[in-house]
């Protein structure tokens, strides 16, 4: 139950899939709408602060979820054609690369220059890079990269959506029940 | 020996008066940052907040004997703003306020210099900034002049002014404390 076997996804897999999954979209709603404040907003300062909160806790969870899947079997595709196994993996790990890009470039805009990133208080993540005047390239690739993702992900449901209504095979339903038990 | 002392006097006097005013140029020794552009603006109106340019060059003509034929000639990487904050500097490079990759130089072209009181230099020229040129007059002063120990000859300024950001084309809202920005410069420079 709680691992990936042959026959479907286990209970980790699943609910970090639907968490990320919402979570990232709410991360990229919320930095779209926080650079666009006016300075005299009452969230000027605390709408980028729970983004980049948000966003370790995102880093934290990609790594379990890249790691859980590395240390599980993957469950069968037998169902799809080999274009669209091969095309699904591809983009798999084309959206954990660049999600995991726009972690960490997220994370150097706000700690190239020494200063840690504060987790809703008291936990805080110190810089590692100490690389000032690297925000603007880092806020580049973050920027570009967060249209990927977002653009990934949109074809990723698009695949999804047409598995589940058009070709009505298990590929979106495996990941929202689990393995059918025998 | 009267006559004599006289004599000198007038020689000396007459020696000054016909020295050629040759203007010496120099060359602002931003290698050794023995110069700054530096900036402030009120913050909420309650403080101010400091930066500066990292990077700039230029040069600058100077006479004692004649100080009003004087030039000077600044180039700024807009990009090099620090005001020791990374993600504030991010924000002041992008299109908010200086968008350094669509402006990535602002300069500065002397067009006249006034001698005032004590040493005192009007210097009016246009500051090119943010793509909008606009006059500006600094107030400036010497600060010394002479032979460093290390063979050159050397003179130095300082000076002040005050820009108003939507001048330049620069209008997010900071509030209404911060509208202005006062530049704060040292220059020192290597005469060539």
């Amino acid at each position: 139950m709680w691992r990936d076997t042959a026959q479907g996804y286990g209970i980790v897999s699943r609910v970090l899939h639907w968490l990320l999954a919402i979570v990232i979209v709410v991360l990229f709603a919320l930095g779209w709408w926080m650079v666009g404040l006016d300075y005299t907003s009452a969230y000027y300062n605390l709408a980028p602060a729970w983004h980049e909160a948000i966003g370790i806790l995102v880093l934290l969870a990609m790594t379990l979820r890249v790691g859980w899947r590395i240390a599980n079997t993957k469950p069968d595709s037998d169902h799809l054609t080999l274009f669209e196994q091969r095309a699904s993996v591809l983009m798999h790990w084309a959206l954990y690369a660049v999600i995991f890009a726009v972690l960490i470039s997220g994370y150097l805009i706000s700690t190239a220059d020494g200063r840690a990133i504060e987790i809703f208080g008291p936990l805080r993540v110190p810089s590692l890079i100490y690389a000032p005047g690297i925000e603007s390239l880092s806020g580049k690739i973050h920027r570009i990269l967060s249209y990927v993702t977002i653009g990934l992900a949109g074809l990723h449901t698009g695949a999804a959506l047409k598995h589940h209504f058009v070709d009505r095979d298990p590929t979106l339903s495996r990941m929202w029940r689990g393995a059918k038990h025998h | 020996m009267k006559r004599f002392q006289r004599s000198v006097a007038i020689f000396l006097a007459g020696a000054l008066l016909s020295a050629p005013a040759f203007a010496a140029d120099y060359t602002i020794d931003n290698e050794g940052a023995h110069a700054s552009i530096n900036f402030r603006i009120k913050h909420l109106g309650y403080s101010w907040l400091t930066g500066r340019f990292d990077k700039f060059n230029g040069t600058f003509s100077y006479d004692e004997a004649k100080p009003e034929a004087s030039k000077v000639s600044v180039t700024i990487d807009t990009a090099s703003v620090n005001s020791n904050h990374g993600k504030r500097d991010k924000h002041l490079r992008g299109g908010d306020f200086l968008d350094v990759e669509m402006f990535p130089q602002a300069t500065f072209t002397s067009k006249s210099v006034t001698p005032g009181a004590d040493g005192k230099l009007t210097i009016v020229g246009d500051l090119t900034l943010h793509g909008e040129t606009k006059e500006v007059s600094i107030d400036a002063e010497v600060v010394g002049s002479g032979k460093d120990p290390w063979g050159g000859y050397r003179t130095g300024f300082s000076g002040t002014t005050k820009l108003k950001l939507a001048d330049f084309g620069i209008d997010f809202n900071l509030g209404p404390a911060s509208t202005h920005v006062e530049l704060d410069l040292n220059v020192e420079g290597i005469r060539k």
